[in-house]
């Protein structure tokens, strides 16, 4: 039994007064909560339709992607190939993947439009040359399309990290096609965009047409994402993968960075509708909407103290900012980092509420010991209401499709319904890739 | 025939994880050395205790410049660093493939954190392919050769035993567990450790005190033969699955006082009935079911008579024929239509998937799993 009293936590937290924003806390060894609602990049891979997955990695690495498609009901639609000691010494990787490829492919019952091939760092580490592998794969299957998509998480820290090239790899199969049209391509989102969005409520009235591949359900559909003439993207993970697009297809492309920052969406908002040509736009009632409903808020939470997570949005400082700024305390942030598109919102925090919110690490090896209840905490995010073991939490995922004024909206409302409602926390939190279907 | 190619099925959980599954409630710190985001698979798949029953187990984060420039400081500083913070009674280091093809020094940093934090160190030498079975036994070993010394502090008048080969991975929850122990005790027997669930670390750490050793999975083998080696202690092999076994392996360990190791064992080359799963496992369900059967696994072989399928394509060569097959739920995809198919969930294959589904068979329980499948 590990006695919790010798636990030190002091690296593990600090006041946002106190913090060095760019550097948080100290690199160590590193725990992982059971809290898995993030998709991984086998969720992510799954958004191309009629695709196949093959990774080829050690066993130990496999385990927790094959199950993870299996957990997703698409078992069928995933296959691995073991890299072994052997596979090591004698130098044939390279032999290996071409085989076990080919030899999937032929024992596949349907043949894919697509197989999207995943090697990992042991590759990388070997020298195994994927430009001639991927060759011989397209010159032995010349109807199938072969994507190198990576699972080498030992990248994460140095250069384009996994989820960033994930990200890219997912539109890599779109071919250029001959003729566009006028209509609007969202680009990196893993999860569609809530119908209430500021995005949708544009684009709708513009009359243009909206693809996002979370919407596609054929290869066709996918392809069609070419189609468009611009390009748009809010989740600064997918910038790299959707400037390598629009370079490739030559097409038009608008930033429109997720923010709770009023001046940061009506920039947005504009930026949009300029595109659109849209001219008779207007958020006001939708503002005053949100002025009401954080009011209320404000009042039902004077008991109340709000933790939140890296998990939950992309923006968790700005996302703090907010509700402070409306009188609604937030007492935690879980986050090991402030993403530069993140900074200003914190450091205004850190100058503007220095001694009211505290900045866990999620990951530091004292984090093991932190699940305990906090009365009167409610959580935005799964992070958060793991942490804080409360049932009263937001359950949302990289913002969850929530957008600008109509995704604050929606989520001030969902704060409002969780105040109520007692969530079974461990039946949810667990859940792999949140609301993936595979 | 590609043996390393995978279609449909699932793989084994690994070496690496295999560690920190055996170590899990000994008051250790585990570390995987391995790169950020992957002890997610050990916390999502391997270790149902994770939510509810905390522990220290983490992964190095090894980056990519750490593994180029062969940077093993960081390793051994972040260690030191987090032993000082966490106090834990022992560190376990379990390597990954990267580290293995960096050709990293295992021991040696272990050794050098031993020394810098004082705190004992089970350096195990993993590196992700292989199966958890070589994971669970090398760290069980590492740790008895570790806290398990020769003091004999005789614990009970009775006949006591340790049983030996206990994780999650092959009996999916405390309970199971607690009911193997339940059944030895009822047959008279006084159940000093088992490794390593449910126990005492006192306990486990005067394992050598114990006249027996039951083997209760694969993963048990070694430690047993080692303790065999060091102590002198035999061992039986077998699970208590249904009363006849119980009552049999109850006579192996009061035989094997005497004198030799036993193992409680049925397999017919010609059987028309498969068994795919963890060879001890396998080898107590034939017990259990008493027909002509057949083990199969893709882990390793128990006796000469097993069949080793080496990989997807050729274990469902090897299950043609067969009139019934009881293995994990995700074998399925492998078995005729016309195949009588009994799922028998082992959270090693499928992880939580059918957490709920893994049941104990110990003593009548056995029986009744029988009667409930006709069999």
């Amino acid at each position: 039994m590990i006695d919790l009293r010798k636990i030190d936590y002091a690296t593990q937290r600090v006041m946002i007064g106190k913090a060095d924003l760019s550097n948080l806390f100290k690199n160590g060894l590193e725990y992982a909560p059971p809290v898995r609602g993030k998709w991984n990049i086998v969720h992510i891979g799954f958004l191309i339709p009629e695709s196949h997955q093959i990774f080829v990695c050690a066993e130990s690495c496999l385990r927790g992607v094959v199950l993870t498609a299996h957990e997703a009901g698409a078992a069928k639609r995933f296959s691995t190939i073991a890299v072994e000691e052997e596979d090591v010494l004698e130098g044939d990787m390279e032999t290996e993947i071409i085989e076990g490829v080919s030899d999937i492919i032929k024992r596949l019952e349907t043949k894919p439009k697509a197989i999207l091939v995943y090697t990992s760092c042991i590759q990388h580490f070997l020298g195994c040359d994927l430009d001639f592998v991927y060759q011989e794969l397209k010159n032995r299957f010349p109807s199938i399309m072969f994507t190198d998509c990576y699972m080498t998480p030992i990248t994460r820290k140095s250069g384009i990290t996994p989820d960033e090239k994930m990200r890219m790899q997912l539109y890599s199969l779109i071919e250029k096609p001959e003729k566009m049209d006028t209509g609007i391509t969202m680009l990196g989102n893993v999860i569609k965009l809530s119908e209430t969005s500021d995005i949708i409520q544009l684009i709708k009235k513009s009359g243009r047409v909206y693809r996002d591949i979370c919407l596609t359900k054929t290869w066709s559909e996918y392809q069609e994402l070419g189609l468009s003439s611009d390009l748009i993207y809010i989740d600064d993970a997918a910038e790299k993968g959707a400037k390598e697009l629009s370079s490739r297809l030559g097409k038009n492309l608008i930033k429109l960075i997720t923010s709770f920052n009023f001046d940061q969406i009506d920039k947005n908002n504009k930026k949009l509708a300029n595109l659109l040509a849209v001219e008779d736009f207007d958020f006001t009632d939708v503002k005053k909407e949100i002025e009401q409903k954080a009011n209320e808020l404000k009042e039902l939470m004077k008991e109340w103290k709000v933790s939140l997570d890296y998990t939950a949005t992309i923006r968790p400082f700005s996302l703090a900012r907010f509700l402070m700024d409306h009188g609604i305390k937030v007492a935690k942030i879980y986050s090991d980092v402030v993403k530069s598109f993140d900074m200003e919102d914190a450091e205004y925090l850190k100058k503007k509420f220095p001694d009211d919110i505290q900045i866990l690490s999620p990951s530091s090896p004292a984090a093991a010991f932190m699940h305990k209840t906090g009365n009167n905490i409610l959580a935005i995010g799964q992070k958060a209401a793991y942490f804080d073991n409360t049932p009263f939490f937001v359950n949302i995922i990289d913002d969850s499709g929530y957008s600008g004024y109509g995704g604050i909206l929606e989520i001030l409302n969902l704060m409002k319904a969780s105040l109520k409602e007692r969530k079974n926390i461990s039946s949810i939190v667990q859940v792999k890739g949140w609301g993936c279907e595979g | 025939m590609m043996n390393a190619a995978n279609k449909i099925i699932s793989v084994y959980t690994g070496d690496v994880s295999g560690v920190c599954s055996a170590l899990y409630e000994l008051d250790g710190m585990s570390v995987m050395h391995d790169a950020s985001g992957c002890n997610s698979t050990y916390n999502t798949h391997d270790e149902p205790r994770w939510y509810d029953k905390p522990s220290r187990v983490y992964i190095s984060a090894l980056t990519e410049y750490d593994a180029i420039l062969g940077k093993e400081r960081t390793l051994i500083d972040d260690c030191v660093n987090a032993a000082r913070d966490l106090k834990p009674r022992f560190i376990a280091l379990a390597p990954s493939p990267i580290a293995c093809v960096m050709g990293q020094d295992i021991q040696a940093v272990g050794k050098i954190i031993e020394k810098e934090s004082g705190v004992p160190v089970i350096s195990v030498e993993t590196n992700g392919m292989h199966s958890y079975i070589a994971g669970v036994s090398e760290a069980l070993v590492g740790y008895a050769k570790r806290f398990v010394n020769s003091q004999l502090i005789k614990k009970n008048d009775n006949l006591t035993i340790n049983l030996l080969g206990a994780t999650p991975l092959d009996f999916g929850n405390a309970e199971n567990v607690e009911d193997l122990k339940n059944s030895f005790e009822k047959e008279g027997f006084y159940v000093n450790s088992v490794w390593a669930m449910n126990s005492s670390i006192e306990a486990i750490d005067n394992s050598a005190s114990s006249d027996v050793n039951v083997v209760l999975s694969s993963t048990g083998l070694n430690l047993a033969k080692y303790f065999e080696n060091k102590f002198s202690i035999p061992y039986v092999v077998g699970l208590p699955w249904g009363e006849k076994a119980l009552k049999r392996l109850s006579s192996m360990i009061k035989t094997a006082t005497l004198g030799g190791n036993l193992l409680n064992y049925k397999n017919s080359k010609n059987g028309d009935i498969a068994i795919i799963g963890e060879p001890v496992q396998s080898a107590s369900l034939s017990y259990l079911i008493d027909k002509q059967s057949q083990n199969i696994s893709l882990l390793s072989k128990l006796t000469e008579d097993d069949i080793y399928a080496l990989g997807e394509e050729n274990l469902e060569e090897s299950l043609k024929g067969f009139s019934m097959v009881i293995a994990d739920p995700l074998f399925k995809p492998l078995v005729s239509q016309d195949c009588n198919f009994i799922e028998f969930p082992h959270f090693a294959f499928s992880g939580r998937i059918y957490k709920e589904e893994i049941i104990s068979l110990a003593d009548d329980k056995g029986d009744a799993w029988l009667k409930r499948n006709n069999l």
